[in-house]
């Protein structure tokens, strides 16, 4: 490649002397990824990438939007977001109007990927239904019929959905039943430990104890652990009581925001948190655990300054109707929308 | 589009066209085949280039005509059925085969090629190119981008250009 290179440095004819047009004509096929790092190669390229309009980043699954969460035998899945006050886009809705007919309970949400869900559903003859689907564009699509359960009946996490609009406008579907081998892989590690690359080095306590854990399985163990508890409860926490009200649309809670420009409205200094922690997922870019405090109040904990911003109310408005025993979480998902167009998003 | 008109050949042959290139070599070409640019196509629908008439590219030399002809040679017959119906996975995988020799080739060549597709309106050639392009850009970092395209070594202003725009969408290098 480099003789290539120095033999095109000397004839003087190489990709590095497109003319503007033909150079745009190239770049527009690059995916979000590569363009963003052509961008930077040099000036001309940057101007043809932004004059153009070729990287649509605002259009990226770049910034949580809320956080799925499934409930203990509760029927649906919650989503906890910001009510959404833009006019530019819609509002991000788990309501069934987009999806198929047929569909008679709400769906769970088994797993999300930049922006993609997947989800569960039950049929007018309670079959089992499962779709890929982006909330925010409300593009759905069913998937074909899953294959009867094997001896374990405990089919929630055999499947994992991986999708990266940076780098391919499709989607896959792994299956991680041992029977279903065949589908599997090559698993991609930076989607699947997806949060734990996200999280910082850092030697502090506190830290170290999650960055130490390598099994994605033991998030959950990490927190009933205690090891954030203990520490944000010794840490002289600011809080902010922005008691954001619950309020329950089709069985979804619209209460709060997972965005840091929430103003802190009040702190109440010296009170410490009380029941149990639970993580709920990591912020894909910033320091900031999202965490369920005894599966009522939502939090954001900044790493960077032991902060802790509430986020609102998670509880299930029917949850004590539906189920008064065996009331916890049992996974939850950060949502990151994806805006960008559906037309090429395939299998 | 080309289909028939080819098809249609009066007698029986498929219908030529000759291509001259910019230091006057001519190439003679089925029409359909030449029909893959969007540029000549109209000419070709016209009735242009037939007999001893030919066609003048002043834009392409004869080394980049005769591989630009190559390809749309190649890929005239899958064009010809709308695409992909018609084709088996053989087919396909030969065109396939096909396109990856095809591109792998000196870089003065690929930048003629790309100038050559883009002149002519060749939209599968266009794509072959670009992904090539994508290949020889992805998974590299701005600095081994520009070494792998032949970018003269950047001036200090430029490597502190560089390192403020990769701040932007630090997401892009994880």
């Amino acid at each position: 490649m480099d003789l290539q290179a120095e033999a095109a440095r000397s004839t003087g004819l190489s990709v590095a002397v497109l003319p503007d047009d033909v150079l745009a004509d190239v770049l527009r096929r690059l995916s979000p990824r590569w363009l963003a790092v052509s961008r930077c190669v040099c000036k001309a390229w940057c101007d043809v990438v932004d004059a153009r309009r070729l990287l649509r980043a605002e259009l990226l699954p770049l910034s949580p939007g809320g956080i799925f969460i499934n409930f203990n035998n509760y029927d649906i899945s919650v989503f906890l977001a910001r009510p959404s006050t833009s006019a530019v886009r819609p509002s991000i809705s788990g309501k069934r109007e987009y999806l198929p007919d047929g569909i008679q309970s709400w769906p769970d949400v088994r797993d999300h990927c930049n922006g993609v869900l997947l989800v569960d559903g039950y049929g007018v003859a309670g079959d089992c239904r499962e779709y890929v689907l982006n909330p925010a564009t409300r593009w759905c699509s069913l998937l074909p019929p899953c294959p009867p359960p094997l001896v374990d009946m405990n089919t929630m996490y055999d499947k994992c959905l991986l999708y990266d609009p940076t780098i391919s406008p499709h989607y896959q579907l792994h299956d991680s039943r041992p029977r279903h081998g065949k589908v599997l892989g090559p698993w991609i590690l930076h989607d699947v430990n997806y949060y734990y690359e996200k999280m910082p080095k850092r030697d502090d306590d506190d830290v170290e104890a999650l960055t130490d854990e390598e099994r994605p399985e033991s998030i959950q163990e990490a927190s009933e652990g205690g090891m954030f508890a203990q520490n944000i409860g010794n840490e002289d926490s600011m809080y902010d009581s922005d008691d954001s009200t619950a309020g329950q649309e089709s069985g979804f809670i619209s209460a709060a925001q997972v965005d840091e420009k929430l103003a802190w409205s009040k702190k109440l200094n010296g009170k410490t948190l009380s029941g149990y922690l639970q993580i709920l997922g990591f912020h894909p870019y910033k320091e900031i655990v999202f965490l369920s405090e005894s599966i009522t109040r939502g939090l954001a904990y900044h790493l960077k300054n032991s902060k802790v911003q509430i986020l609102g109310n998670l509880y299930p408005a029917r949850y004590d109707q539906v189920s008064s025993n065996e009331q916890l979480i049992w996974s939850s998902f950060i949502y990151t929308p994806c805006w960008q167009s559906d037309k090429d998003l395939t299998k | 589009m080309a289909a028939p008109e080819s098809g249609d050949g009066n007698n029986g042959a498929a219908r030529m066209v000759t291509l001259i290139s910019s230091d006057n070599t001519r190439f003679e070409v089925e029409a359909a085949a030449a029909s893959l640019s969007q540029t000549l196509q109209l000419t070709i629908l016209d009735g242009g280039g037939g007999g001893g008439d030919g066609i003048p590219l002043p834009n392409v030399d004869s080394a980049t005509l005769s591989k630009v002809l190559e390809y749309c040679i190649k890929h005239a017959p899958a064009a010809a059925n709308g695409g992909a119906p018609n084709a088996t996975a053989v087919d396909r995988a030969e065109l396939e085969r096909f396109d990856n020799e095809f591109v792998n080739i000196d870089q003065s060549v690929l930048y003629s090629l790309i100038m050559a597709a883009h002149n002519l309106e060749i939209e599968g050639l266009q794509s072959l190119v670009a992904k090539k392009v994508a290949d020889m850009i992805k998974g590299k970092s701005p600095m081994e981008i520009r070494r792998t395209l032949g970018f003269p070594d950047p001036t200090p202003e430029e490597q502190a250009e560089m390192n403020a725009h990769m701040l932007e969408y630090g997401w892009a290098y994880e």
